[in-house]
């Protein structure tokens, strides 16, 4: 039984791994959950960021930057290239996790 | 590495755990068992009364001793229930006595003190340059008994790591001893389990068992002070933390000593933040010293509002306390 729970887990994670919108949830719950309000992830309720709800109406980002895949993608990984001093910081996010994260908030289009 | 929910009941990884499992897993079975046969009986008892007319027989006349075998039904029921109680009660004690009392000859003796909502951790060593303190993230090596003096720091709350040891109380004004000795290297979750206030659940630590060599290695880097900041970026995150987050936090080798909240010297070499709320990634880190009210409401650091340069310079500056 000891020895089985952890194969479940694993076949559980590997079921996942397949998953992009499911990656892309565990990657915000982990990097941006403390910042941001994001639905569908249960724990991002941070209130230093605007909420992401309904990003993908949005016209611009950042209150600067349109809003587009390649723009949001970039913003994921270099807020600070793109606007230094603003309180999001670089998170160390490579170009597949932000293209999996941007693709996931870009679903999100309910207030 | 996370772990399912409750996996302590299906193994123990140190010496204390394994004492305690079985008999739990004893009595558990023990109970379900005499729970069942006593539900059993009385549906038995409530079919046979329906059969017999139902309410009227509980009418019926008291037994007396010469007419039948009735009354002996009582005596053999406190025959057999005090076998399962004799035995859990010899096998406890057998446990307790492995489990009470710290060995004579422990390793190591630490002192831990639970604050609302964190746990302080100090270590010894033949000096007193040889100290130093942590949070949230005990380390110990395997195979050795390590003796926890356990303080209160404010209210009661209580320490436990279900895979290595039962729960003991850190009482304010009173020295509790635990101690734990883990078989193999792994990361054990431990809990506070003492109601103690809003985040109460947020109280968690872990505590990694790892080979001698490895915990000398992690020892010897936590004695180190914070490295002087390289950078002028770092410089001013330097300033700025010492002088703001320095009323609550230390940082060896620097002006912050206040020890109000956990040691930040190495903040970087731990797997979480906050008491295991958060993973200790930047995005997290920096969501928490900006806003630690948001994703622990009520906790004892106040949010920072701190403008966005700020935030990224004292970020800038805390992960390299590695
Ligand atoms: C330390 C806090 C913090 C973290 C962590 C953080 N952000 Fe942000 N984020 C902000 C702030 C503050 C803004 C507003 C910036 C501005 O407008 O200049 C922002 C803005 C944004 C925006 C633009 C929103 C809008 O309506 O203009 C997006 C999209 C975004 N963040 C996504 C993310 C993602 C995805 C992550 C995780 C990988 C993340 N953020 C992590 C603080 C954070
Ligand atoms: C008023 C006191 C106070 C101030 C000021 C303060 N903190 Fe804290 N901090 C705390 C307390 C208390 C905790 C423990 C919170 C908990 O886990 O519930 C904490 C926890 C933390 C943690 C998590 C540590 C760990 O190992 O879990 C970090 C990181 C942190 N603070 C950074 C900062 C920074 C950076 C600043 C300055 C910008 C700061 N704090 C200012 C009181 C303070
Ligand atoms: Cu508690």
């Amino acid at each position: 039984m000891r020895r089985l729970i952890p194969l479940l887990l694993l076949a559980l994670a590997a079921c996942q791994s397949n998953d992009p919108r499911a990656q892309a949830k565990a990657l915000i719950a982990s990097r941006c959950a403390a910042c941001h309000v994001v639905p569908g992830v249960r724990t991002a309720v941070g209130v230093v960021g605007p909420s992401l709800a309904d990003i993908a109406n949005r016209q611009v980002i950042a209150g600067k930057f349109a809003n587009n895949r390649d723009n949001l993608i970039r913003w994921i990984m270099h807020p600070q290239a793109m606007m230094p001093g603003s309180a999001m910081p670089e998170m160390g996010i490579s170009q597949p996790q932000a293209t999996q994260i941007a693709d996931y908030l870009r679903t999100l289009d309910k207030p | 590495m996370t772990r399912p929910p409750l996996d302590y009941l299906l193994g123990s990884d140190g010496v204390r755990a394994d004492a305690t499992l079985p008999l739990t897993w004893f009595t558990l079975a023990i109970s379900i068992i005499v729970c069942v046969i006593i539900a059993w009986l009385l549906w038995v008892g409530v079919r046979r009364a329906r059969a017999n007319g139902g309410a009227a027989e509980t009418v019926g006349t008291p037994l007396e001793p010469e007419q039948g075998r009735g009354l002996s039904w009582i005596t053999i029921g406190l025959a057999v229930s005090a076998v399962p109680l004799l035995a859990t009660l010899i096998w406890t004690m057998a446990a307790l006595g492995h489990v009470v009392g710290p060995p004579r000859r422990s390793g190591m003796t630490i002192d831990v003190t639970g604050h609302q909502w964190w746990w302080e951790v100090e270590y010894h060593g033949a000096n007193p340059s040889d100290t130093f303190a942590t949070a949230n993230e005990i380390h110990i090596p395997i195979g050795t008994p390590v003796v926890v003096r356990l303080h209160g720091g404010d209210v009661i709350h209580s320490f436990w790591v279900p895979a290595l040891a039962g729960k003991t109380d850190t009482i304010p004004g009173q020295q509790n001893i635990a101690w734990l000795q883990a078989d193999r290297p792994g990361i054990y979750r431990g809990q506070c389990t003492e109601f103690c206030g809003v985040e109460h659940a947020k109280m968690g630590f872990e505590v990694v068992a790892q080979p001698a060599n490895d915990f000398e290695h992690w020892r010897e880097a936590q004695l180190q002070t914070a490295p002087p900041p390289a950078t002028p970026q770092l410089i001013h995150g330097m300033q700025f933390t010492t002088f703001r987050c320095g009323l609550c936090h230390s940082i060896r080798g620097t002006d912050a000593a206040s020890h109000y909240g956990p040691d930040l010297t190495h903040l970087m070499s731990r797997r979480t933040i906050a008491a295991t709320t958060l993973p200790n990634n930047p995005g997290a880190l920096a969501g928490w010293i900006q806003a630690p009210q948001g994703m622990k409401p009520g906790t004892l650091m106040p949010d920072q509002h701190l403008s966005g340069a700020e935030l990224n310079d004292v970020l800038a500056y805390v992960e390299t306390l590695k």
